[in-house]
């Protein structure tokens, strides 16, 4: 099983960390990581993997991004536009129940993580994107 | 057309509220104005039940962001009036935000209200002034034209394009018979004042604590302290406005509050680079910006030592 996964993050520092703990959790069943640094970058990558068909198997993002845009605002425009859109993981440095509440994570595939990152806490969180896709 | 030159027409912007209503209501009492009185169509009904129209005291609709509402108003007082004595630009609006939660959208309703309606407005008017050879344009501008505050960064750029703008116009204008000004009010008592716009990223930190959420939670409280202990009312103010339109050789620069006169002679005084410092030394909570200590998480040194337990 091979994963293409989308980065928001506008930490470029985080990039080497994050390639290292997917790979932790994934193993050598990635394809490609994508980075993006604000929300408007990612939805353009994100409609091009819908036009090329090659489409991500999960997202995560930040909550504060560079542009215009938030990681909440790139996770409306995703769902207002297909309620099917592949899971996403948002990271926030802010408080979780309140980002909970504004993006309604009951009715989406959100799953929230506040920093700095809890290994645990991650590695349920891949668990049950890594299963469900298995169940698909 | 006989055109009567015993009143002066007077076109102002934004009088809803604040200064723009203060100025309406005391430019109003005195027989030697007639009035355009403006504010966008939303507020117009509160107008007209704040303001008795008469034959020297209309109220019109007008969007300074929108070029053709200026063009037909400027229009219909020409054809009314025969004449555009003076021109108060009044209207504005003010983001608070850091830079970087501001958004395009939102820089351009900032830049559009408070300087390009105005430079619009002046355009329109200013060849009915050049061939009267007589008029007056008076942009009110604000201490934030020439002192820039943290969270105040787009407002400020806007007082200070149309600060720019204006001195610019005084050499143009001269030569005309034309005479401008800028009024540079600091801190008011004024309600009205506090009617601050936040774009969707600085409504969102302030909300989650996020990212410079303490520059709102120490410059928020600070700037309404000063508006609520400040001497200045609207009312003051449109006086001071009424005696400039009355000198026959107003200043091109008039400071109309206290901390805008403290302000400009500081800037004199300090050389710049210390200027900055003191200012950053004596805002309130300086010395925890970007330490983000108000939620205890000292994130980027943390981060790159390594200690992001993931």
């Amino acid at each position: 099983m091979i994963y293409r996964i989308l980065i928001i993050e506008d930490d470029l520092a985080y990039k080497p960390l994050w390639a290292d703990i997917l790979r932790r959790h994934l193993g050598d069943h990635i394809a490609d990581i994508c980075w993006a640094v604000s929300a408007e970058e990612a939805r353009i990558q994100y409609e091009k993997s819908i036009a090329t068909k090659q489409y991500f198997d999960f997202i995560i993002t930040d909550v504060f991004l560079a542009g215009s845009d938030t990681g909440l605002d790139f996770v409306e425009n995703i769902f207002a536009d297909d309620q099917e859109a592949p899971p996403i993981i948002l990271i926030s440095s802010v408080d979780k129940e309140e980002v909970e509440d504004i993006v309604n994570t009951d009715s989406r595939r959100v799953e929230v993580l506040t920093k700095p990152i809890n290994a645990s806490q991650f590695k349920e969180v891949m668990n049950r994107i890594t299963e469900n896709r298995r169940a698909i | 057309m006989s055109v009567d030159t015993s009143q002066k027409i007077v076109l102002i912007t934004g009088c809803a509220t604040g200064l723009g209503k203060a100025l309406v209501e005391t430019l109003g009492r005195n027989p030697q104005y007639k009035i355009i009185a403006t504010a966008r169509a939303h507020r117009l009904d509160d107008m007209r039940a704040m303001f008795v129209e008469s034959e020297n005291l209309i109220v019109r609709e007008l969007d300074v962001t929108n070029e053709s509402n200026i063009f037909s108003l400027v229009n219909e007082i020409a054809n009314m009036w025969g004449r555009i004595d003076v021109l108060v630009n009044n209207a504005g609006i003010c983001y608070r935000s850091v830079v970087e939660h501001m958004d395009r959208e939102s820089e351009m309703i900032q830049l559009e209200t408070n300087y390009l309606g105005p430079m619009s407005l002046i355009r329109s008017v200013l060849p009915i002034m050049r061939e009267q050879m007589y008029g007056q344009i008076i942009n009110i501008s604000s201490v934030s034209g020439m002192v820039s505050m943290p969270t105040m960064g787009s407002y400020s750029a806007s007082k200070h394009a149309l600060e720019g703008a204006t001195e610019s116009l005084w050499y143009e204008a001269r030569p005309y018979g034309i005479k401008v000004s800028l009024v540079e009010p600091g801190f008011i008592n004024s309600d009205s004042f506090k009617n601050i716009l936040l774009p969707k990223k600085a409504k969102l930190s302030a909300k989650l604590k996020g990212p410079h959420s303490e520059y709102y939670k120490s410059m928020s409280p600070f700037i309404e302290s000063l508006m609520k202990w400040a001497f200045a009312t609207p009312e003051s103010i449109a006086h001071k406005v009424e005696r400039l339109i009355e000198q026959k050789n107003p200043p091109l620069r008039l400071r109309v509050t206290m901390d805008a006169v403290v302000f400009s002679f500081l800037r004199k005084l300090l050389p710049e680079f210390m200027f900055h410092k003191v200012m950053f030394l004596l805002l309130p909570g300086s010395r925890l910006w970007g330490h983000r200590s108000y939620f205890g998480n000292r994130v980027r040194s943390k981060k790159l030592n390594g200690s992001a337990p993931i």
